[in-house]
């Protein structure tokens, strides 16, 4: 069952809001007509299956990708199609933890994650090696900073990119599939480390799975995607109730 | 056709933003070096190879149309000449294109497919400013270094053919080489490869930042980069010729 956070969503503090927005690639609509919010200090998890248009969702919140249509607002302010160089202000407040990692192969660990320390606090390389630990720390891990990538298994890798996604304390993180491909115990260990990021750190985060051990341990609110459409938003006590045949089936093969 | 536009609109447009950022943001000297080494020091041993044994080929050949009129004493112009003026700008250009240029689209074409552009997006630092800055830079720069050493030892090439196996003295050959040749002719030669560098450059970068699907994508890009380029170091050769031509009169 989901566990109760320490820190409870503020719903006049809007950080996110979609109106209409929809996306195609092509002639494949992706998404259509979504309507969302992100609240200040709530796990929201965009629950989905494949290609249900979660992970272009959490593009668009970074500017990675642009809508087709309709409108997103951060903060009040509309970023539906702001230049590359306005998302930096917004991009150094939310980290994104992308699905593979996306940690840059040719450095070490610690020259990873002391890459947004360096790019945007101009930090000295004495100063970043405590952050640096202590980011580790959090995801559990000790003495790797010298590693390079080849040397660490999937589930370190996903772990050292958590690390990197929060060592510069964002406001927000975006997870796209943080435990896709890992195995229970260091699911649980991530499952663990988002609610703890919520309770100690105050981080709000967004959550993109199809997994739904994780909804159950991080979701405040659900969204549930289907084939680009919002099928549902609430909680997960109001999901049980909800009659969406995918989502039911969803829950149902969880209870299963 | 659509394809070519498109890809010359790419092109105009990756140049401007390399343009900006390498005038309006304080260059990274620590980047540039890395690629100055990996893109210039670890391609003269293939250039330096290639065009002094071009050097001695071109002696060797010279040697046997030129006895025909008894003129064999001048093999130093016409060694010193060729190589300088074209042989040396174009044959470094189309081999630091296949292994640079190569280099470049297959790092960048993998970083993209593993979302690591993506990531550096995501956390407010630009790809085009941390990558494409220094390998245009080091590739315009590397460029007439790589040409000037290797045009150098082409011309060493014909200085040993000729003394070996012609009975030209060195000092004769090297007579002539200084005779024929003037500030114009390295001028020319020289000018041609700031322009290659940079379409190799370029042409790399694009394509890697532009790979889509997998190891295929990248494979694809990969020798696209390579066509793109010699192609275009061969036919802009023809029309920076002609331009020169015309500014020297």
């Amino acid at each position: 069952m989901a566990q109760a956070s320490t820190q409870p969503s503020d719903a006049s503090h809007v950080y996110y809001r979609f109106e209409n927005v929809s996306k195609s690639f092509g002639d494949k609509q992706v998404l259509k007509d979504m309507n969302l919010e992100v609240r200040r200090g709530e796990n929201l998890v965009i629950l989905g299956g494949s290609g249900s248009g979660k992970s272009v969702t959490l593009k668009m919140m970074i500017g990675l990708f642009c809508p087709g249509g309709g409108r997103i607002q951060f903060e009040g302010r509309d970023i539906t199609h702001l230049k590359e160089h306005e998302y930096y202000p917004i991009r150094k407040r939310v980290s994104y933890l992308f699905q593979g990692g996306a940690l840059f192969d040719s450095m070490n660990v610690f020259q990873n994650l002391a890459y947004p320390l360096i790019e945007h606090q101009k930090m000295k390389p004495r100063e970043i090696l405590p952050l640096v630990r202590e980011s580790l720390a959090m995801v559990e891990l000790e003495k790797i900073e010298h590693l390079y990538l080849s040397d660490l298994s999937g589930g370190m890798m996903k772990r050292v990119a958590l690390a990197r996604a929060i060592i510069n304390k964002p406001e927000i993180v975006l997870y796209d599939e943080p435990t896709t491909g890992l195995d229970p115990l260091t699911t649980r260990a991530i499952n663990r480390l988002i609610r703890k990021l919520q309770n100690e750190l105050a981080i709000t985060s967004v959550v993109v799975t199809h997994d739904m051990s994780t909804t159950r341990h991080v979701a405040d609110r659900l969204c549930f995607l289907d084939r680009g459409e919002l099928a549902f938003t609430g909680t997960l006590d109001q999901a049980q109730d909800a009659e969406h045949p995918t989502l039911r089936a969803y829950l149902e093969g969880d209870n299963s | 056709m659509t394809r070519i536009f498109e890809v010359i609109g790419q092109l105009i447009i990756l140049s401007g933003e390399t343009l900006y950022f390498l005038l309006a943001r304080k260059p990274e000297f620590k980047a540039w070096v890395v690629q100055f080494y990996n893109l210039g020091v670890k391609s003269l041993s293939i250039t330096n190879i290639t065009i002094l044994f071009t050097g001695m080929v071109l002696a060797l050949q010279a040697s046997f149309a030129l006895s025909n009129f008894g003129a064999e004493l001048y093999i130093g112009d016409l060694v010193s000449l060729s190589i300088v003026r074209e042989l040396g700008p174009v044959l470094t250009a189309l081999l630091v294109g296949g292994r640079v240029g190569a280099g470049i689209t297959a790092e960048l074409g993998s970083m993209k497919i593993t979302q690591q552009l993506d990531a550096m997006r995501a956390m407010a630092t630009s790809p085009i400013y941390k990558l494409v800055v220094p390998r245009v830079v080091a590739c315009i720069i590397c460029l007439p270094i790589l040409t000037i050493i290797s045009s150098a030892l082409g011309i060493l090439g014909g200085l040993l053919l000729s003394s070996m196996e012609l009975n030209i003295g060195g000092y004769f050959y090297l007579a002539r080489v200084m005779n024929a040749l003037d500030v114009e002719d390295i001028a020319a030669g020289l000018s041609k490869t700031f322009f290659f560098g940079y379409f190799i450059g370029i042409i790399a970068c694009n394509n890697g930042m532009r790979v889509e699907g997998g190891a295929d994508g990248v494979g694809h890009a990969t020798t696209d980069t390579v066509v793109s380029a010699s192609i275009l170091v061969l036919i802009s050769d023809f029309f920076l010729t002609k331009i020169f031509h015309l500014i020297a009169g």
